[in-house]
């Protein structure tokens, strides 16, 4: 448990005068930034937003990526994507073109089952389906193609390229491509993703986050790179409810051993579970509270340099909401009880008078007691009569 | 009837005698204070102030004192057994002696030596006593003590308990843990330490060095320099005691026994230097043994000190002055002697240990204490120190009792290896994420609703609208450089977004200028005096920003305190509502024989709940500004919260009769 609570980063009494100069060195380090592309999310932020699109948060962010690159020729960036309902939280960039290529297979012998499933359904269906299925037949076909290079020229049109610094166009164009990609192959149709086989959906922002600290710790172990420092920023338009509370905190445990601060860019409602994973790994959470000015968050709070932290107020939120959510119902819990056994929080007494996490049994007298109703007087004084139960 | 009398029979002249029965309060300093007075008022409205010299006695007296006045108050005493006290308080006070110095060392004459009781059993018993939290809530005197003590506290106690007309009683059982620690605080007793490093000479202003010394320094130097002990014992009745403690200040043996380098040239003093080369192990060979017989240190020296005594006074007498310092090494050399043939060798020597401990086996120098060329000076303060922490250790041991010594080679000798070992065995819990499977990120109507849906002809959802929209998104093109140009075109939001940041930045850097700037004067190698003084501007300017409410607070301090005292008040009703209120609600007609009472108890709460919120109200009312009652208002905001909410719980509980 110390090694858990042990609060990582505590480098700012490690650096006296002597290593000052070494330690704010210029080294070059790794930006992740992880999407939230929960598509639901973004429907209700771009209603309640009228002039926020998706692709303008896209663009921020490719700036982002591109102002990080000219910091430092050594500098690195990759993108995750999570919530995603189809894909689940999948890397962006850099692609590894291997497991593209074995995904791109998956993908299609998918299809090809989820059309036979149906095919009765999507005979009926008319036009409209059909037209999608030859979308996306075409697109399974085209894809091996774009990576080869053969179609090139009619995917990069996707980024105006005229005027952009080479490296940038190279790294832009491939993270647009693979967005592109992702929402071409995501279905229309929710219900195509929710069928009896397979009723869930995959890829949370948690998933997204232990997928990329897996990354990094990779990248921090491996010989040409060793120790490279690095930083994950979130982006983020869901809500809390989207967000599993257990995995979450052990996320947030991993990223603080590893000394690596993740920073929220939160859009639309405060998160607060988003508040404490930055406030325990040093990072930035700020609420974008002007989403069309997002870049001058991106590129001044947001994009503070891992050696940095020790000597510079960050602009994040300094008062958390420390509040944990209900193991059951998955809701922040204001006042609510706690499994003695193994710590588990519920926000209700239990029916059955088991924990519902470790089974463990609750004492019968105790709950009765518990459950008990407050027994007051009614507040007239001249009335002297107890209320009844 | 309280005497006070001159501890020199002699002098007869300054007598205090009060009647006890007029003595209406005692007031003693605090543990904490070096002064140690002890206030007596009168009936008469006269104020008596009495300087010890030993916070025990002052303490003996003050508990005797206590006793008696209680008894009196109470009425039920027994004219023997105030006289009883009476006498041993008495007694007690007789300890207690006027100062009088000599070469500017003020010292305590002899006479009259404490009697002070053996509190080794009596504290225990005392302590039990104090921690009975029925006990802590009738000590009025205690109550009243850590009143005087807390100003806060007492704040809040005038407030609600004299103005607002709360119990006193129900005041004090929701702070029991604050009275134990009171008690326990002020009862706590010192353990032995270094006393010669305690004793600081100080130079005052007219070129003259005064060291201070109480009777219990003086009593703990002798106990753990029997050398110094000796010494007195040799030279006082010659010299007065005065002179024999300067004289020792300022000797070379005072610095030895402290434990500092002794240069050749120092001033020192001739009569008891020559105990620097008494032998030093003198006493300290003789506690070794001594412990292994398992007798107490004190007990063995006074025994050990008499025979001694007596023959050295003896002898003293006869041959006084024809006999200096030779005689004294014939005697050291005795001693040791002795000790070489009798000390006894302990039969278990851990062989492995000394392999274990020897430098040398690993290519080290020798020990600093075994080498041969080792300068004597310092293997001798070495020692000294050595032979202080031992004689200490078992000054504190004498509490705890010895434990047997066989048992503890027995321990020693036992081969644990071969012990079955002990599995360490794990509860298994089954952890089920019921709460956790990501299936969240769904909102489950929508999937009932998706699902229920005729697979001909199904309805759009949200998520088809979304998507189809996220899809189009991404058929035109990106023009990184839109990214800036939007921002512009919708009136600088950039300014915006950069006043944002700037704000919390402000906001943080307040709060972490603190440790900020001491942070930087480290980095940068400098002297963090800067960072001190900010510290110490922080401090100043600390009771207007020390509230995290994002506002600022331009109120004087004397409606800040205001505010704070409401604040303060109401919580301590709040307090006692929500007690009562669980109580009651966790109890039943048939579990609680009080359950009426505690019932009509808890509408009295309800109703001083109430109260406290017209008096929120009314405090704002009569801030007349209307600005700052605004920042009032905003600083009250979460207590009405808290105040309304506690009433609300109330008036829903309530059950409505038909």
């Amino acid at each position: 448990m110390d090694a858990i609570s042990d609060r990582a980063f505590t480098e700012t009494a490690a650096t006296t005068a002597q290593n000052i100069h070494k330690v704010i060195d210029e080294t070059p380090s790794l930006l992740t930034v992880i999407l939230d592309v929960h598509p639901l999310e973004w429907k209700k932020y771009m209603e309640q937003n009228e002039n926020v699109e998706f692709r303008h948060v896209t663009s921020a962010m490719l700036v982002m990526l591109n102002s990080h690159l000219a910091l430092n020729s050594g500098n690195e960036v990759s993108v995750y994507v999570a919530n995603s309902f189809y894909h689940g939280a999948k890397r962006m960039f850099p692609v590894n073109e291997e497991v593209l290529a074995e995904e791109s297979v998956a993908v299609k012998k998918e299809k090809d089952t989820n059309g036979s499933g149906i095919v009765g359904d999507n005979d009926a269906d008319g036009d409209d389906n059909d037209g999608d299925d030859d979308d996306d037949d075409e697109l399974i076909k085209v894809r091996p193609k774009t990576k080869t290079g053969g179609n090139k020229k009619k995917k990069s049109s996707l980024l105006k390229s005229r005027g952009v610094y080479g490296q940038f166009k190279a790294i832009d164009e491939k993270i647009l491509d693979a967005l592109d990609e992702m929402y071409k192959v995501e279905p229309d149709r929710l219900r195509q993703i929710i069928s009896k086989e397979k009723n869930f959906v995959k890829g949370t922002m948690t998933g997204a986050i232990s997928t990329a600290l897996t990354a990094i710790n990779k990248l921090q172990k491996s010989d040409d790179k060793l120790n490279m420092k690095a930083r994950v920023m979130i982006i983020s338009v869901s809500g809390d409810n989207t967000l599993p509370y257990v995995s979450m905190m052990n996320t947030i445990f991993a990223a603080q051993k590893m000394k690596v601060s993740l920073d929220v860019c939160k859009l639309g409602e405060k998160s607060i579970f988003l508040q404490q994973t930055s406030d325990a790994t040093n990072g930035v959470y700020i609420d974008i509270k002007h989403p069309s000015g997002l870049i001058q968050y991106l590129s001044s709070a947001l994009f503070i340099e891992p050696l940095l932290r020790p000597i510079v107020v960050l602009p994040t939120n300094t008062s958390v909401d420390f509040r944990a959510s209900c193991f059951v119902s998955n809701k922040v819990v204001d006042i609510g009880y706690v499994c003695s056994v193994c710590l588990c929080i519920l926000s209700m007494v239990p029916s059955d008078e088991r924990c519902p996490t470790c089974f463990s049994k609750f004492e019968h007298k105790l709950i009765t007691r518990m459950k008990r109703k407050p027994k007051v007087l009614p507040l007239e004084v001249k009335k002297k009569k107890k209320t009844p139960e | 009837m309280l005497i006070w009398r001159c501890a020199d029979s002699n002098a007869t002249t300054n007598l205090v005698e009060l009647p006890l029965d007029t003595v209406s309060f005692l007031q003693a300093t605090p543990a904490t204070s070096d002064k140690m007075l002890l206030k007596i008022g009168l009936d008469s409205d006269k104020e008596m102030l009495f300087g010890f010299n030993s916070r025990k006695v002052m303490d003996t007296v003050k508990t005797s004192i206590q006793q008696i006045i209680a008894r009196k108050k109470t009425s039920i005493s027994v004219e023997k057994e105030k006289e009883a006290d009476a006498a041993n308080a008495n007694q007690a006070l007789a300890a207690g002696t006027s100062a009088g110095g000599a070469d500017g060392v003020k010292v305590p004459q002899t006479s009259g030596s404490p009697d002070t009781p053996d509190d080794g059993v009596k504290n225990d018993e005392f302590l039990a006593d104090l921690l009975n939290s029925k006990k802590l809530m009738k000590n009025l005197a205690l109550q009243q003590r850590l009143l005087r003590d807390n100003v806060k506290l007492m704040r809040t106690f005038t407030e609600a308990v004299i103005k607002e007309g709360m119990e006193a009683e129900e005041f004090w059982k929701s702070r029991v843990h604050l009275l134990r620690s009171f008690a326990i605080q002020n009862n706590q007793k010192k353990g032995p330490y270094n006393v010669l490093s305690t004793i600081k000479p100080v130079a005052s202003s007219d070129n003259e060095v005064n060291v201070n010394v109480t009777r219990d320094k003086i009593k703990e130097i002798f106990k753990q320099y029997p050398i110094v002990r000796k010494a007195y014992d040799d030279t006082v009745p010659r010299m007065s005691e005065g002179e024999f403690w300067s004289r020792f200040f300022s000797s070379k043996l005072f610095r030895k026994l402290r434990g500092e380098k002794v240069n050749l040239y120092d001033r020192g003093d001739v009569t008891l230097d020559k105990y620097l080369y008494f032998d030093p192990d003198y006493d300290g060979e003789e506690d070794v043994n001594e412990e292994e017989v398992g007798d107490h240190l004190v007990h063995e020296e006074k025994a050990q000190e008499l025979p001694s005594h007596a023959s050295l006074s003896s002898k003293a007498q006869k041959k006084k002055r024809k006999v200096g310092a030779s005689e004294q090494m014939v005697k050291k050399k005795k001693v040791k002697l002795f000790n070489e043939v009798d000390s006894a060798v302990s039969k278990c020597l851990d062989l492995e240990g000394n392999k274990e401990d020897d430098p040398e086996l690993r290519g080290n120098r020798p020990d600093i204490t075994m080498k041969d060329d080792q300068d004597p000076e310092l293997v001798g303060i070495l020692r000294t120190m050595n032979r202080l922490s031992r004689r200490l250790m078992s000054d504190i041991t004498e509490e705890a009792p010895l434990e047997d010594l066989d048992l503890e080679f027995e321990k020693e000798l036992e081969l644990n290896d071969l012990d079955e070992t002990d599995e360490v065995e794990y509860n298994e819990l089954k952890y089920t994420q019921t709460s956790n499977i990501s299936s969240n990120i769904v909102p489950s109507e929508l999937i009932t609703k998706v699902m229920n849906q005729s697979n001909l002809n199904p309805e759009s959802c949200e998520y088809d609208e979304i998507i189809k929209k996220l899809k189009d998104e991404f058929t035109v093109e990106f023009d990184l450089t839109c990214v800036y140009r939007n921002m512009k075109q919708e009136g600088k939001k950039q300014n915006d977004a950069y006043r944002d940041i700037n704000n919390i930045v402000k906001q943080n850097s307040k709060q972490s200028q603190q440790s900020w700037n001491s942070n930087l004067k480290e980095l940068l190698g400098l002297p963090s005096s800067a960072a001190t003084t900010s510290a110490a501007n922080n401090s100043l300017t600390r009771e207007n920003t020390d509230y995290d409410i994002g506002i600022k607070i331009n109120l004087d301090n004397g409606k800040i305190e205001s505010v704070k005292l409401t604040h303060a008040t109401s919580i301590e009703f709040l307090r006692q509502f929500w007690t009562q209120f669980n109580r009651t609600a966790a109890s039943t007609p048939t579990t609680d024989p009080n359950f009426k009472s505690d019932l009509i108890k808890l509408r009295k709460y309800y109703f001083s709940v109430r109260k406290c919120l017209s008096r929120v109200e009314a405090q704002l009312a009569r801030c007349k500004d209307l600005k700052e009652r605004q920042v009032e208002k905003q600083m009250l905001t979460p207590l009405v919260e808290a105040l309304n909410a506690a009433l609300r719980r109330y008036e829903d509980s309530i059950v409505k009769s038909k």
